[in-house]
């Protein structure tokens, strides 16, 4: 059974390009345009992995992981921030509050495949 | 942000100085006329420690930057928000592309498999099977066929033999006339006891002109037979020479034919080889797409930091006036150099922005023209793989199923010669048989006259002396009918040899011709299903060729169609660019008065190091080193697996 991610992601076009490259390599995919669409959608929904942004309005990344990892239903799945941000201060924000890896934009689909692949097993 | 807000902050505190007069630009106008020269000669310059200070004109036009910093504003608002919905949109138009271009490689790799694989190396050996058999056959035939003319060549001396015995006849129905003659006289001599010899003299009559007309026939028989062998002995001996000649240059041909289709078959290997590799080109052009398109993000995101600064900076230039000489009030001078220090650095980062953007967009346009590319390239490699020009064209499929049949049809022919040798010896055959018939009868005419002969002699011995001329005519019919039996011996034999020889060819000739048809028609059997299965190979190529050659065509006006569509790029340049305009003025107007100060150094070395987007960061490096800065990252300790995960690039992290 194919494996549920989700793509956290302010900027449509970002889910869109993420979601073609998950959903081309076997993925399926959900989308959340930001921190809390995100955490509604995950307190309802198992997924396998989160893909999320750090910048985004009303929730932002960090804010989501911690909600995520404050959640019963998905709070040990994988967590993988896809930003522009590239700062050492801010990934190590991102690990603290859970984050799994970072990967900065803009990244090659096979990049964020082969870290997809390895944080499923 | 934060450096953004701190630099802002700074500004926000500044200390008005010296009073500076209102600006008299108005909102609207031209670019030269919201920013007048700075007449520097007007300028007093100032220690920096305030014995000396350049003192702004009192026509500074601050009202026009702030004019002209909301116009950029507004013009950045919509420029961080135009991106969104055309990368969308190009977005959507990447993945039918993504798929057409997916489809068409599978299309030429199913076009591959179609046209080679196991299924054309199993032709291919029905194929050679098939013509190793046709030769066998051809050989048979042909062998067959010499084995004719040798017989016939046979036959032909064989009748010779016989015309020296048939001579022998005629010479033999000559004697027994005047021994017939002869008897009559006698009888006449003899008188009333001679009367019986009258009966026996018209017997030996009878039985000659029997002998006489039936090795007429044997005559003419033989002449006719030697005339027919050598008749066609001359004919399939040109025929054979013939065939001979088109068998090998037919096998020759179609063995290269079928050698073609190995061929065809390496070909096809390459080709499957050279779509792979053009499958993975075009996955890579898609790749290189979906990383431009985060551009969007990166740009929409860049473009609000400058947003963000220039709204930081508006509300120091905006209304009120400058006092320097006022504690608490606003320094034009430091408002001055801040309009600069954050234009100079906005106008890197929107510069910066804008190239990258229109890279960005500039690469998915020639990632999607060399997807197209690379799909034509690759109709134009089945094309000449297959051979096929165009889908009208014939191919490989062509050439072997033309040879093929050329095969069939010298095989028919060669049959048809066969069969009409054969048709020939068995009337050779049946003439031989006729004669024997005839020299059997000739033999019992023979027999009958030398019972004649006894007769007369048992008849002569009873007449007495007078039957003494009687007795040595009936030893003389007698010595005739020996030598008949002799000559019928002698032409027995012989025909018995040319039936023999004939009997035994036509025998074999009849059972080989039965075997060779069956099997000429079992091999045009085999042959016409290999070449049904050949024509529909190639009206299913022609079909998938066809269908991929309007695809190709297709995919191709649809990207050239996108690609004309594509001018977001255009349109954020000359958004961005007008902007890029009034900040390089403002900084111009600025630096004119006051060059950038180290207060400003140590921000652009501090923002060299701790900015957050690593583009920003270089931007900053960039524009300290223009300065004469030197900056030195100090990276914040991050307790990640780094070298462990490099395996994936430099922008990734795995915790």
């Amino acid at each position: 059974m194919a494996k549920l991610i989700m793509t956290a992601d302010d900027s449509a076009s970002v889910r869109q390009m993420v979601a073609f490259t998950l959903k081309q390599n076997g993925y399926e995919v959900v989308e959340a345009v930001d921190g809390q669409d995100a955490l509604t959608k995950l307190a309802t929904k198992k997924v396998d992995m989160l893909l999320t942004d750090l910048n985004m309005p009303k929730l932002d990344g960090i804010g989501l992981i911690k909600g995520v990892r404050a959640s019963a239903l998905n709070k040990f799945i994988p967590i993988v921030m896809l930003t522009t941000e590239s700062q050492d201060s801010k990934k190590a924000e991102g690990k603290s509050a859970g984050a799994t890896g970072w990967i900065v934009k803009p990244f090659k689909p096979e990049q964020l495949i082969a870290v997809v692949k390895k944080v499923l097993g | 942000m934060e450096l953004i807000r701190s630099i802002m902050g700074n500004i926000g505190n500044l200390h008005l100085q010296s009073p500076v007069a209102p600006a008299h630009a108005a909102v609207g106008r031209m670019q030269d006329e919201c920013f007048p020269p700075v007449d520097n000669q007007q300028n007093e310059r100032m220690p920096s420690n305030g014995s000396s200070r350049t003192i702004p004109p009192p026509s500074f036009p601050f009202d026009a930057w702030s004019s002209t910093i909301s116009s950029s504003l507004k013009t950045l608002r919509r420029l961080a928000g135009a991106t969104e919905r055309e990368f969308l949109h190009i977005g959507n138009e990447m993945q039918g592309v993504y798929h057409r271009s997916a489809t068409l490689s599978q299309d030429a790799q199913n076009f591959v498999e179609a046209a080679s694989g196991e299924r054309v190396q199993n032709l291919t050996e029905q194929l050679r099977q098939i013509l190793r058999e046709m030769e066998a056959y051809l050989d048979q035939t042909q062998s067959q066929n010499a084995n004719f003319c040798t017989t016939f060549d046979s036959v032909g001396s064989l009748l010779e033999k016989i015309a020296a015995p048939l001579e022998g006849f005629k010479k033999m129905s000559k004697n027994l006339y005047i021994l017939e003659v002869l008897i009559k006289i006698e009888s006449a001599h003899i008188g009333e006891s001679g009367h019986e010899f009258i009966n026996l003299a018209l017997d030996i009559n009878k039985l000659t002109q029997q002998i006489k007309e039936k090795s007429n026939i044997i005559s003419n028989h033989r002449v006719l037979l030697s005339s027919i062998i050598s008749k066609n002995i001359k004919e399939a001996n040109t025929a054979l020479e013939n065939q001979k000649g088109m068998v090998l240059s037919t096998i020759a041909n179609t063995a290269t034919s079928i050698s073609g289709l190995d061929s065809v078959n390496q070909r096809f290997s390459m080709l499957g080889n050279a779509i792979s590799s053009a499958s993975s080109e075009n996955a890579n052009h898609i790749s290189q797409i979906v990383q431009s398109m985060q551009f969007h993000d990166i740009f929409r995101q860049q473009v609000e930091h400058v947003i963000e600064a220039l709204e930081g900076l508006l509300p120091s230039i905006s209304g009120g006036q400058f006092d320097t000489e006022a504690p608490e009030g606003r320094n034009a001078e430091e408002v001055i150099s801040k309009a600069g220090d954050v234009c100079e650095l906005q106008e890197a980062q929107l510069q910066f922005a804008s190239v990258e953007l229109y890279a960005a967009v500039s690469s998915i346009v020639s990632n999607l023209s060399d997807i197209s590319g690379q799909q034509k390239l690759m109709a134009q490699d089945i094309y000449a793989h297959t051979g096929m020009s165009n889908t009208s064209d014939g191919s490989f499929i062509d050439d072997v199923s033309h040879h093929m049949t050329s095969i069939t049809e010298l095989l028919t022919t060669c049959a048809g010669t066969n069969a009409d040798l054969a048709v020939i010896m068995k009337e050779v055959t049946d003439t031989v048989n006729e004669i024997t018939g005839f020299v059997a009868d000739i033999e019992n005419i023979g027999q009958d006259i030398n019972q004649i002969a006894l007769n007369a002699r048992i008849k002569a011995a009873s007449t007495g002396p007078e039957g003494a001329s009687m007795c040595v005519l009936a030893e003389e019919i007698g010595h005739l009918s020996h030598g008949d039996v002799q000559r019928t011996e002698s032409i027995t034999s012989t025909l018995t040899d040319i039936d023999a020889t004939t009997g035994l060819l036509f025998d074999e000739a009849k059972s080989g011709e039965e075997n060779l048809t069956a099997k000429l028609i079992e091999m045009k059997a085999a042959l016409n299903d290999i070449l049904a299965i050949l024509e529909n190979m190639g009206t299913e190529l022609f079909s998938m060729l066809s269908q991929i050659h309007s695809r190709v065509n297709a995919l191709s006006v649809e990207i050239e169609k996108i690609n004309r569509g594509i001018d977001v790029h255009e349109r954020c340049k000359a958004m961005a660019d007008e902007v890029l305009s009034n900040l390089r003025q403002i900084c111009n107007q600025s630096r004119e008065l006051y060059p950038a100060s180290a207060a400003f150094k140590e921000d652009l070395r501090r923002m060299a190091e701790r900015y957050t987007m690593e583009s920003e960061r270089r931007i900053h490096e960039d524009i300290a080193r223009k300065h004469g800065v030197i900056t030195a990252s100090a990276p914040v300790e991050v307790a990640s697996s780094k070298d462990s995960d490099s395996e994936f690039g430099d922008n990734v992290d795995l915790f």
